[in-house]
């Protein structure tokens, strides 16, 4: 390697998310230089897609009056099954609005109080008072009892993002876009940057900081079929988890969402659902009703999409070239009703499927969304083991979630840990000078670059990688998903510890030079199977069911054995991750009943 | 030296800066140049209905069109209208083309572009480009011929148009009246939030009574009996 | 229509290896039914040609990386699917952009920098109050700024324009709409004046000559006519009466 090539800086943010660029932001401003990695350039990150909202408790409108941080809290912890750290529950809720008001003062379009009187859809007349005009508006979201999540129109994620960005333009942080994270360079004990390569021409370079955050987001695509963008393979987590020192924290925590259409896998709202449409079968057959006679289709998240899982496996799918699918059918709402108040379902169906569903049925089947699971940092964000290394948003587990998280409340995260990890990172740098030792980084480069001219060599074996993607992908998805038994879980076990062993040997079918898709693609592979084994090994360890994770041999909570966090170290050389775990901190509310959810475990 | 030095503190952080561009940028040149395009396109504009209805005058008969002539004549509109749409027409020509593609690359850049895009407001620019330089070249022709003929009447107009001039004199009226009317269309896009898709039906009905009116008035100086 | 064989001519051209001059190269494929671009070059690279370049991320038309011409005209590969579309289609990169290979172009960096030349974020002296209230807004401003904020800085607008195409220094359609998301907010302080020595200009406003493409062919569907209208206005009531 060349040293002009080296990158010095004092902070060294992997990943232009929110999570990322919130954390950048707090050093930059207090004098530190910050230097952001992304695959992509920042306003493209995955965080743009969140339409939803983000969680804080203003208390502005009238059905969230009288909220505040305390039922916040409640909300939270009870969303994940108690499996979250409730100081940093309560951390969290107490900083959300803070953040959602410097997001305001930063410039988001905030949608915003109206007062007067209005009806809702269910009849329920409700009157926003004068004194709260022109403040935050808020939505209602699933899980909460109060009406809690502040919005801007149709796209929350996209006007934070933008916002967020615009601060980094101005405090001239530099962003070094088209550039992964492919491995950390560490001795240990501490964590001195990361190696990465360039997306624009294939080289390589090493980036030297005081502290390195990881912020890459979540691994949704690991499962293949995912509403998350194709940039989301987890390669954040791949890198740390690769380091051996640390842990990734309650990997067989995945969130499924019963609606993503198919074969795009894109969201469409639980709205349809939530205003009388029906889930059917190959048979044109309504069969929710068959197995929730009560709630039908609008049991909770995690509910349906277990019994759509189940119907299929029953064969009952409609076959189709992209796999199994079922239906949703809206038409008998009308097509006033659709037109206005599921107008984005319109766009999307009329944009991906080409189908106008006033009148057509809408493919779609339980789809990955998002992951609870992630490097395991304590409550500041400092990762565990590795002294300069941090993590924040979807790729942390500082652990918020628990087993399940609740929608709107991973944007609130994002930025609320980009607040407390950051000023953390601050303190780390301003006490700790740049140290490193040449020969720790010219190794890391040197095995870095060695990878890449084997592959580029196609001296190697015969594997091709889109190949073992796309059966890494099914593997978890049929066995690892929403429904896992214990002889799943173990044949998925067997099938990736498999595939692992042959992603050793790819091969490139193309030269791999200049910036070449499928030599990142080879690069991924083996981090993102050492992902899907942790997830893996966890589902199979865990014999509870609690939040998303559920286990048909072991339906019901197990509070007295699995109050616990699962760890997953990768030693250098495995080919399994070594488990270990530790308590769950319950500071305030001790278990007990959820109050939803027929069946043992709900979703948001 | 203009007052521009105090706006180098606007020139953000982190943006190059050289010293020629410095010095010879100044907006309000640029912002005037856009004005003056923009009012002597609607001056020119104006002049030409207002012109094509005078003439047209002629399909009441040559008395209502010496009528006219001569009031403008007495009244010294002539004197003042006359040079002042002259100078409007190079100094419009003039603003209106500094942004015309004159490079030779350029010109095929926006060609290839034009062609591939397939979109028909990029194709009316180059209308605009084309038109503005027939109308130049056809004007100056026009206007020289009118005045060598001064004072302007029914007969000496009739005996031009008789004497072959009826063509050259369709030609500026199509080319002139699609330029004019193109260009309304281009100031209401620029300026206005007006639906565009709505208003271009109408400003296809305005041209098409312009170079109806207009047809006309040179049918009946082709074919008017008037003594000199 | 399902079950078409659809033949894609594809531009590549890889700027690590100059002496391979651009070149569009045919491949085909058999149409299955939904089929999107988005599908159909991930099939393409999968099984074809895995040293295929291209962009997408969100795949949902949401955060405008997979801009491309599409026979010609740009648009969101994602959200363009191939029954919409005749059995011979033609990829290109988008005009004006650097670019990286193949279909993907480099407007991660165009963008930033237009960013900090027009100094895109909000210029204000109060300073953050971390108790307090939120600044109050009426919703209809602070919808009618999300309208201008609904970009999502695809470069359709800059690669449809004629002008963006012939001078590489015209903002373009995206920035003089950022530009009026900043004149109709409140909480930015900056006077038009300071605007308009950036924005005044004919790299600015006064480049645009009104053609319109940029409007018929954002995906977003921003009103960029009147977007732009309002910022002419602006800026030539800026330039006379200076303020
Ligand atoms: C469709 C959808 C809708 C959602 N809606 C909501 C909602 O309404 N409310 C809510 O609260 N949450 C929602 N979520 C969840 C939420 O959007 C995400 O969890 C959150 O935005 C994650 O932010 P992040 O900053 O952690 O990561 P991301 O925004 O995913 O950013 C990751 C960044 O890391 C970079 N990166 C990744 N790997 C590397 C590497 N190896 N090297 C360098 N850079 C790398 C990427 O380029 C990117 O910039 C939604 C999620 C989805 C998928
Ligand atoms: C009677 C004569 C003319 C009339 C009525 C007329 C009218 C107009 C009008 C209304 C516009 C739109 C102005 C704007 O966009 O701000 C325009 C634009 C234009 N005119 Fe003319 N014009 C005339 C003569 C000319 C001549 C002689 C030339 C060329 C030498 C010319 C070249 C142009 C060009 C190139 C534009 C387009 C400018 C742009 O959009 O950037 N015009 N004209
Ligand atoms: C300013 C000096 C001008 C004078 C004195 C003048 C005079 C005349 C006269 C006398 C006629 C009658 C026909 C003839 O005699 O040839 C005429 C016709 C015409 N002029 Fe002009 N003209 C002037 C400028 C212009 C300009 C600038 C344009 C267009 C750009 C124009 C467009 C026409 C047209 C289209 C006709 C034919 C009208 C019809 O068909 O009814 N003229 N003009
Ligand atoms: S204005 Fe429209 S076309 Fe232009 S970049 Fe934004 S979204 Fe794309
Ligand atoms: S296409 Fe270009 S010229 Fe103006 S109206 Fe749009 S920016
Ligand atoms: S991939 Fe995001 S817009 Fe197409």
């Amino acid at each position: 390697m060349k040293w002009s090539d080296a990158h010095i800086t004092d902070v060294l943010v992997i990943g232009a998310g929110l999570a990322g660029e919130r954390v950048a932001i707090e050093a930059a401003q207090e004098g530190h230089q910050v230097t952001i990695l992304s695959l992509v350039p920042p306003r493209r990150s995955h965080s743009t897609a969140a339409q939803g909202g983000m969680q804080a408790s203003l208390g502005n409108v009238a059905m969230g009056y009288g909220d505040n941080p305390d039922i916040h809290f409640e909300d939270t912890v009870k969303g994940s099954d108690w499996g979250c750290d409730q100081e940093v529950a309560r951390m969290f809720v107490e900083l959300a609005p803070v953040a959602v008001r410097q997001m305001s003062y930063w410039g988001v379009p905030w949608s915003r109080v109206a007062p007067g009187k209005r009806t809702l859809p269910d009849g329920v007349e409700v009157e926003e008072l004068q004194e709260k005009a022109g403040l935050i508006a808020q939505r209602q979201f699933g899980g909460t009892a109060k009406w809690r999540t502040c919005f801007a129109a149709d796209g929350t994620g996209h006007v934070l993002q933008y916002a967020m960005d615009s601060v980094v333009v101005k405090l001239g942080v530099a962003v070094h876009d088209r550039t992964e994270a492919i491995s950390l360079i560490h001795d240990g004990e501490r964590c001195c940057g990361a190696v990465a390569v360039s997306l624009r021409d294939g080289t390589l370079r090493p980036y030297l900081a005081k502290a390195t955050v990881i912020a890459t987001g979540g691994y949704g695509r690991i499962y293949g079929a995912s509403t998350n963008a194709v940039i989301n393979e987890g390669t954040g987590m791949a890198i740390a988890l690769d380091t051996g020192a640390v842990p990734l924290g309650n990997m067989e925590a995945v969130q499924f969402h019963p609606t993503g259409i198919v074969p795009a896998n894109i969201l469409v709202t639980e709205g349809c659902r939530g205003d009388g449409g029906y889930l059917l079968d190959k048979n044109l057959h309504r069969f929710m009703p068959d197995y929730e006679p009560v709630k039908k289709e609008v049991a909770s998240r995690d509910v349906v999409s277990r019994w759509m899982v189940h119907h299929m496996r029953r064969g009952f799918g409609v076959d189709s070239p992209y796999g199994p699918h079922l239906w949703l059918d809206i038409r008998h709402l009308g097509e006033e009703h659709i037109c206005t108040n599921l107008r984005e379902v319109h766009t999307i169906c009329e944009n991906f499927l080409g189908i106008d569903c006033v009148s057509a049925l809408i493919p779609v089947r339980p789809t990955q969304h998002y992951s609870m699971g992630g490097v395991r940092t304590n409550k500041h964000g400092h990762a565990y083991h590795l002294a300069g290394l941090f993590a924040a948003g979807e790729a942390a587990c500082w652990d918020l979630h628990g087993l399940n998280r609740l929608g709107g409340n991973s944007l609130a995260e994002t930025i609320v840990a980009g607040m407390v990890v950051g000023e953390r990172v601050t303190a780390f740098v301003r006490e700790h000078p740049l140290h490193f030792s040449f020969s720790l980084v010219a190794e890391a480069v040197r095995v870095q670059q060695a990878r890449l001219d084997d592959l580029r060599s196609r001296s190697r074996g015969s594997e091709d990688v889109y190949q073992l993607r796309k059966a890494m992908e099914e593997t978890l998805l049929e066995k690892v998903g929403i429904f896992r038994t214990g002889e799943a879980l173990g044949e998925a076990l067997l099938t990736l510890t498999e595939l692992y062993r042959r992603s050793q040997n790819l091969r490139l079918r193309s030269s791999g030079l200049g910036p070449n898709p499928e030599l990142f693609a080879a690069l991924r592979l083996p981090g993102m199977l050492r992902l899907a084994l942790c997830i893996v090994h966890g589902a199979l360890a865990r014999t509870e069911s609690r939040g998303s994770h559920y286990r048909e041999d072991f339906p019901h909570r197990d509070d007295e054995n699995w109050l616990k966090r699962t760890l997953a170290y990768w030693p250098e050389g495995a080919e399994a991750p070594r488990l270990e775990y530790e308590d769950v901190k319950i500071t305030e509310l001790p278990p007990g009943d959820r109050g939803y959810g027929g069946m043992p475990i709900s979703g948001d | 030296m203009r007052t521009n030095w105090i706006s180098l503190h606007h020139i953000p952080e982190g943006a190059s800066v050289n010293l020629q561009k410095t010095l010879a940028k100044n907006p309000r040149w640029e912002s005037g140049m856009e004005l003056v395009q923009l009012v002597t396109g609607v001056f020119l504009l104006g002049f030409l209905q207002f012109h094509v209805m005078a003439v047209s005058t002629i399909i009441l008969g040559a008395a209502a069109f010496n009528k006219d002539a001569q009031f403008l004549d007495e009244h010294y509109i002539s004197y003042i209208g006359i040079p002042l749409v002259i100078l409007a027409i190079f100094v419009h020509g003039l603003a209106a083309m500094r942004k015309a593609p004159w490079k030779f690359q350029e010109a095929r850049v926006f060609l290839q572009h034009s062609r591939r895009l397939g979109h028909l407001d990029t194709w009316a620019w180059l209308v605009q480009i084309g038109t503005g330089m027939a109308v130049l070249v056809l004007g100056v022709i026009h206007i020289w011929s009118a005045l060598l003929t001064w004072p302007i009447a029914a007969a000496t107009s009739a005996a031009r148009v008789q004497g072959g001039y009826f063509s050259f004199l369709l030609a500026l009226l199509l080319v002139a009246e699609i330029h004019a009317m193109v260009g309304l269309y281009r100031i209401l896009v620029k300026w206005s939030a007006y639906d565009r898709h709505k208003f271009v039906l109408h400003l296809i009905y305005a041209t098409l009574f312009f170079v109806v009116l207009g047809l006309l008035a040179l049918i009946v100086f082709l074919f008017i009996n008037v003594k000199v | 229509m399902a079950d078409r064989l659809l033949t894609l001519e594809i531009f590549r051209y890889n700027p690590l290896t100059p002496n391979i001059p651009p070149r569009m190269q045919a491949y085909q494929l058999r149409e299955t039914p939904g089929m999107s671009l988005f599908i159909a070059l991930n099939q393409l690279r999968e099984e074809q040609d895995p040293s295929l370049m291209f962009d997408f991320v969100c795949r949902a038309a949401v955060c405008g990386s997979c801009a491309m011409l599409i026979n010609g005209r740009p648009n969101l590969a994602c959200k363009t699917l191939t029954q919409d579309l005749p059995d011979k289609i033609t990829l290109m990169p988008l005009p004006v952009f650097r670019l990286v290979g193949d279909l993907s172009v480099d407007t991660g960096v165009w963008f930033r920098d237009l960013s900090l030349r027009t100094e895109s974020w909000i210029h204000t002296d109060k300073t953050f109050e971390a108790q307090g209230l939120e600044e109050r807004m009426d919703n209809p401003t602070a919808l009618s700024i999300y309208e201008a904020e609904r970009c999502i800085e695809c470069g359709c607008c800059i690669a449809a324009c004629a002008t963006a195409n012939m001078r590489a220094d015209f903002m373009g359609a995206a920035f003089l709409n950022r530009i009026a998301r900043f004149l109709i907010d409140p909480r930015d302080e900056r006077p038009a004046a300071q605007v308009f020595e950036v924005v005044g200009t004919d790299e600015g406003v006064f480049g645009c000559i009104g053609l319109m493409a940029c409007d018929d062919l954002c995906p977003m569907e921003i009103p960029l006519q009147g977007q732009l209208a309002f910022v002419r206005r602006k800026m030539a009531l800026a330039g006379l009466w200076g303020k």
